[in-house]
């Protein structure tokens, strides 16, 4: 039944939420329509573009794939969150001085997934970087000053 | 023009980049009213079809659902699209409905609009409404739309015939007749989206009592819209306001007006409500304008020495069921049937234009607008004819070069061109590539078997285009572009442009202009744009004109704010403005720093009564510029890409890629890179992945993220940029645009280098995008012509 | 996009044709069909629902028997309106050959889809289709299966 709603609880930036949302409620809608955190940001809501990226229990998922309920009991971060932390002021300070964005709107995504990145392979090539930024669809850049940004990121992590 | 220290030319990141990074952005999705409604649309399912009934009597008894507007709702409240162009009066447009009435005539065509108090209510309701609708015979293919027998693609439309056009010049029958060789080429261009990543979006808030409208609206061109919610909904124009927030790209695609947006707009006039539409991905991929349909059979003729004595260029467009409105679809097909030869010599050209209607949605501007067709055409032929002859093909693109250097002209295809630097750019990029190089290892690896290309293609790009264009066909589209300065109590500046801007960097390049000219730190200046309640009026962001056009208003604007600061300061100091001058803030003369600008600020605002002068300089300042004695401004460049084609996969990987661009004076080469790399990266999309496969019946077949391809990072090569400074002498800052320079080439530097791959086999590419198997058909074909099967 | 297919069903070539022109029959074996009513002798109305992907809706739409030729072969066309979804049509030139005690059933059939299931069920149409023909014929059969009188 669409009308149905569910009691959920789970940690947003650190912060509790409670909610009854309709099972049917993507994890992005969630944030962005009731708790009014529109830094993630819809793109194709078919799980190609990864502007909706946000990391729940560690992992970083696609909003637009992740129910709302699924995410009961866990711990989301948006980019909101991870801002306010601190955890990646070097790459987000990288990609404003190499210009790593236009209109912004892949870009909190596009931080997500350089943030996994770097955690798991302190120090990429740029191959590397390209491939892993293949999930994110960047229609302003071309890419390139993206992996400028976290390979300089890296480098200075180093 | 300052020092080379200053800020003009110098790279600076974007403040607005610190905000975007962070997730802050606020884009029209983002806004939330009270009271705000959320409309949905049922589209059509068919091409083209007759509608026999709408059943919706479940929708309007579903929970949340405030109203239901179909096609006749909407007209009685809003007027119909009419494209019209007084200087094409060939140019024949069949009126839109906002909403479809009694007729459908394209895939994705809005027919009903569903008003909700959710998005997800709305969409539960369009679910159960049901439109029967009679099929009618559909037109998809634009060769097929223009034979006799074609059925229209409207009913009561007689032909589909858009537009047929010529431009001729000299002898060309002649000139093929005596020229030492021809070559020839056929072109399909696959029609494209332009996929920006936020889908078109907008909130429109009406208020009776005032008879106001408040627009917020993912667009490029506020100041368009405004005068068309006007017109279209009855309304004073001053009584409507439309703002644009963050825009989450643009790329052309949001410069129309859009049927469903218009919709949303009069729903909010008649609900009295805050209507919110969001177009989702499958609906942009059936509602967008599209770009690039084309097929163009070309010719090319040179003589012994590899001089070019005539070209033949036959286009044909689909344009979908009706044109763009307001500003038609035909801009594309006239630009690329215009352009053709652009950077050469011509003496003697035939360019003929047909377009044509068909049951697809509407085509309009998409970045580059023709000039990549035009590019990739007349760079495809030169490699033939180079082939031909057996001359290297970036010497015969030397040879048949415009001059360097001259006084505005018009070519015999009646562009008008001024200082270009074409040859200049060719050396450039030969040494930035080491082409002789690449040649040398090209030849070794043939022997091996392993197929690389080197793709040249030079381009010439209409830039920062003036009044005469929209102006002379009576469409009310501003051309200009204006800023306002105010110089406030602390000391530092607002500055208000009229230069839209959807990521390109416009409002940083301003701010450098404004910062540079007065004398004053980057961060005094905060920059705003995207509002028509502001005091500048303008075009907003198309055919790059951002820095051209509003920098120079800029530049104007920040010189009369520098006079009168600098006037009062004469006043305060008893000195000769003259001999004062303004650095980081301060009012300095040859002693040294005398007075901070806060001081003029605040004597300004609040203490005018200590200024001995009558009447008191303006401390806001607004000046407006528009190119009215010349057309646009033509920049140029080079491209070249290196590819690798696998002839067994049919793969084409990109191992380098280079351009040389001159856009005039730069003023942020960290911003013009990432416009030329950005615009690129569209090209090689284009011309590798990017096609909206439509079927006999007007059907699309991939019509979503996951099936329609765009670039994504790992396949997408580094690109090397150089740049040549040609300054504009058209204006005082002397810049070009830059926005469009990267898609311009790219697409023939992508078309010469895969045949330039190919060559060796025999084999040529002629249909874009270059699949793998659209490859390997193309290398299977030659091996049968070798063979004689 | 076209399939074939051929099965083998218990019965004369005559009782397998009784059954496949019956509204009833055809109700119970199309899947996803909740509704099915003769308008003509060779005509039938009805809702169906379908799911291709993440695209879901009621059809509404028809089904004719078309070119008869008792008890050999017949064309089986069906057309239907999904509203928002789309719209499928298709048809399947069915062929009845006798072999033995069970007739031979053979068909080809071919579909078309439009609108948001075009668009975004394209590539995943191909395998629908297929299941739901696949799901007509074994409900058929299996028709077929009952009609048998119980051996012993």
């Amino acid at each position: 039944m669409r009308s149905d709603r569910v009691a959920i609880s789970f940690t947003l930036n650190d912060r509790p939420v409670e909610a009854e949302v309709a099972v049917r409620t993507s994890l992005v809608d969630f944030v962005r329509d009731t708790q009014g955190l529109t830094g993630s940001h819809v793109g194709c809501e078919h799980g190609v573009c990864g502007a909706c990226q946000m990391r729940v229990n560690g992992v970083i998922v696609r909003g637009c794939l992740m129910l709302a309920v699924q995410a009961d009991g866990g711990e989301v971060v948006t980019i909101e969150g991870l801002t306010g932390s601190g955890e990646c002021a070097d790459l987000q300070r990288n990609f404003v001085a190499r210009n790593a964005m236009q209109c912004g709107f892949c870009t909190p995504g596009m931080i997500f997934t350089a943030v996994e990145l770097l955690a798991e392979n302190p120090c990429p090539s740029r191959p590397v970087i390209r491939d892993a930024l293949s999930g994110n669809f960047c229609r302003c850049t071309g890419y390139q000053s993206i992996v400028d940004a976290i390979e300089a990121t890296a480098s200075e992590r180093a | 023009m300052k020092a080379p220290d200053g800020l003009i030319g110098a790279s600076r990141p974007r403040s607005k980049a610190r905000r975007l990074v962070a997730g802050q952005g606020s884009y029209t999705d983002d806004i939330v009213l009270p009271g705000m409604l959320h409309v949905t649309f049922v589209r059509s399912a068919l091409a083209h079809g007759r509608i026999l009934s709408i059943d919706a009597d479940e929708a309007r008894t579903m929970p949340g659902v405030v109203g239901l507007f179909d096609g006749k709702d909407i007209a009685a409240v809003c007027k119909p699209f009419q494209v019209h162009h007084a200087a094409l009066p060939h140019y024949r447009n069949a009126q839109q409905p906002i909403l479809a009435i009694d007729e459908v005539f394209w895939q994705g065509m809005p027919i009903v609009a569903v008003v909700a108090t959710s998005r997800a209510a709305a969409e539960d309701a369009a679910d159960t409404i049901f439109v029967d609708i009679d099929e009618l015979p559909v037109v998809s293919d634009p060769l097929a739309a223009l034979t006799d027998s074609a059925p229209p693609r409207i009913a009561t439309e007689e032909s589909n015939l858009a537009l047929d056009m010529r431009i001729v010049h000299g002898d060309v029958d002649a000139a093929f007749a005596d020229a030492f060789a021809v070559v020839e080429h056929e072109f399909d261009f696959g029609r494209q989206a332009g996929v920006s990543l936020e889908c078109r979006a907008i909130i429109a808030d009406y208020r009776s009592g005032q008879d106001t409208l408040d627009v917020i609206q993912s667009h490029q061109v506020p100041h368009m819209m405004r005068e068309l919610f006007a017109d279209h909904l009855g309304i004073d124009a001053i009584r409507v306001h439309v703002r644009c927030p963050d825009v989450g790209g643009a790329f052309g695609i949001k410069l129309h007006a859009y049927p469903d947006e218009m919709a949303t707009c009069a729903i909010s006039k008649i609900l009295g409500r805050p209507v919110k539409f969001i177009a989702d991905r499958m609906e942009a991929f059936a509602s967008d304008a599209q770009a690039r349909e084309a097929r163009v059979r070309a010719r090319l003729g040179v003589d012994a020495e590899g001089k070019i004595v005539a070209i033949d260029a036959g286009s044909l467009f689909g344009l979908g069921a009706v044109s763009s409105y307001p500003r038609g679809s035909v801009g594309e097909g006239l630009q690329a049937m215009q352009m053709m030869g652009a950077p050469y010599t011509l003496p003697a050209v035939r360019s003929t234009l047909q377009c044509a209607y068909q049951n697809k949605p509407p085509t309009g501007t998409y970045r580059g607008v023709g000039q990549p067709i035009a590019a990739a055409v007349t760079e495809q032929l030169m490699d033939k004819a180079a082939r031909a002859i057996g001359m290297d093909p970036a010497e015969l693109r030397r040879r048949n070069y415009l001059p360097a250097s001259g006084a505005r002209h018009a070519t015999p295809t009646g562009l008008q061109v001024g200082d270009l630097s074409l040859e200049a750019c060719l050396d450039r990029l030969m040494e930035r590539m080491d082409y002789a190089r690449l040649r040398a290892e090209q030849a070794e690896l043939r022997a091996k078997h392993i197929y690389r290309g080197i793709g040249l293609c030079t381009f010439v790009e209409l830039t920062a285009v003036g009044s005469g264009l929209y102006g002379g066909n009576q469409v009310s589209i501003a051309a200009g572009e204006g800023c306002s300065l105010r110089l406030e109590a602390s000391g530092q500046v607002s500055c208000e442009t009229s230069a839209s801007e959807q990521g390109q960097g416009t409002g940083a390049g301003i701010a450098q202009i404004v910062a540079h000219t007065i004398g004053i730190e980057l961060d005094s200046i905060m920059v705003k744009s995207g509002s028509t309640d502001g005091t500048t009026y303008g075009g907003g962001a198309w055919a790059s004109r951002g820095i051209a056009i509003g920098g120079e208003a800029a530049l104007i604007a920040a010189r009369d704010l520098r006079r009168n600061i600098l006037t009062i300061a004469g006043s305060l100091l008893q000195a000769d403005p003259g001999t004062l001058d303004i650095r980081d803030g301060m009012v300095t003369d040859a002693s040294g720093p005398r007075l901070p600008l806060s001081e003029i600020g605040t004597i300004g605002h609040f203490r005018q009564y200590q200024l001995p002068l009558d009447p008191v300089p303006e401390l806001t300042v607004t000046r407006h510029y528009v190119p009215r004695t010349y057309p646009y401004i033509a920049a140029n460049g080079i491209h070249a890409a290196h590819v690798e084609v696998d002839v067994g996969t049919g793969l084409i990987r990109i191992i380098g890629y280079h351009v040389v661009e001159d856009c005039g004076r730069i003023i942020n080469p960290l911003l013009v890179d990432e416009q030329i790399r950005g615009g690129t990266i569209q090209g090689i999309g284009a011309a590798l992945y990017e096609h909206c496969r439509y079927d006999e019946e007007g059907q699309l077949l991939n019509g979503s993220l996951a099936d329609y391809a765009v670039p994504m990072a790992g396949e997408m090569p580094d690109i090397d940029i150089g740049h040549i400074e040609t300054p504009a002498a058209e204006t005082e800052l002397g810049a070009k645009g830059a926005g469009e320079a990267g898609t311009v080439g790219a697409i023939g530097a992508i078309w010469t280098a895969v045949n330039d791959a190919l060559a060796p086999l025999g084999a040529e590419v002629t249909r874009q995008p270059f699949t793998p198997d659209r490859i390997i058909e193309a290398i299977l074909a030659a091996r049968g012509d070798q063979t004689g099967d | 996009m076209e399939l074939e297919a051929e099965i083998l069903v218990p019965g004369s070539r005559q009782q397998v044709w009784n059954r496949l022109i019956d509204p009833a029959v055809l109700q119970r074996c199309i899947p996803g069909c909740t509704e099915l009513d003769r308008t003509t002798d060779t005509d039938f109305a009805g809702k169906m629902v379908v799911k291709v992907g993440p695209v879901s809706a009621t059809f509404q739409g028809g089904v004719s028997l078309e070119e008869m030729v008792e008890p050999e072969r017949c064309v089986l066309a069906g057309q239907g309106k999904g509203g928002a979804a789309g719209f499928a049509k298709g048809a399947a030139t069915i062929t009845l050959m006798e072999e033995g005690e069970s007739t031979k059933l053979a068909y080809v059939a071919t579909v078309q889809i439009g609108g948001k299931l075009a668009a975004v069920g394209n590539k995943l149409f191909g395998s629908v289709a297929r299941r739901n023909i696949d799901e007509f014929f074994d409900a058929f059969q299996q028709v077929m299966q009952e009609d048998q009188p119980v051996a012993g």
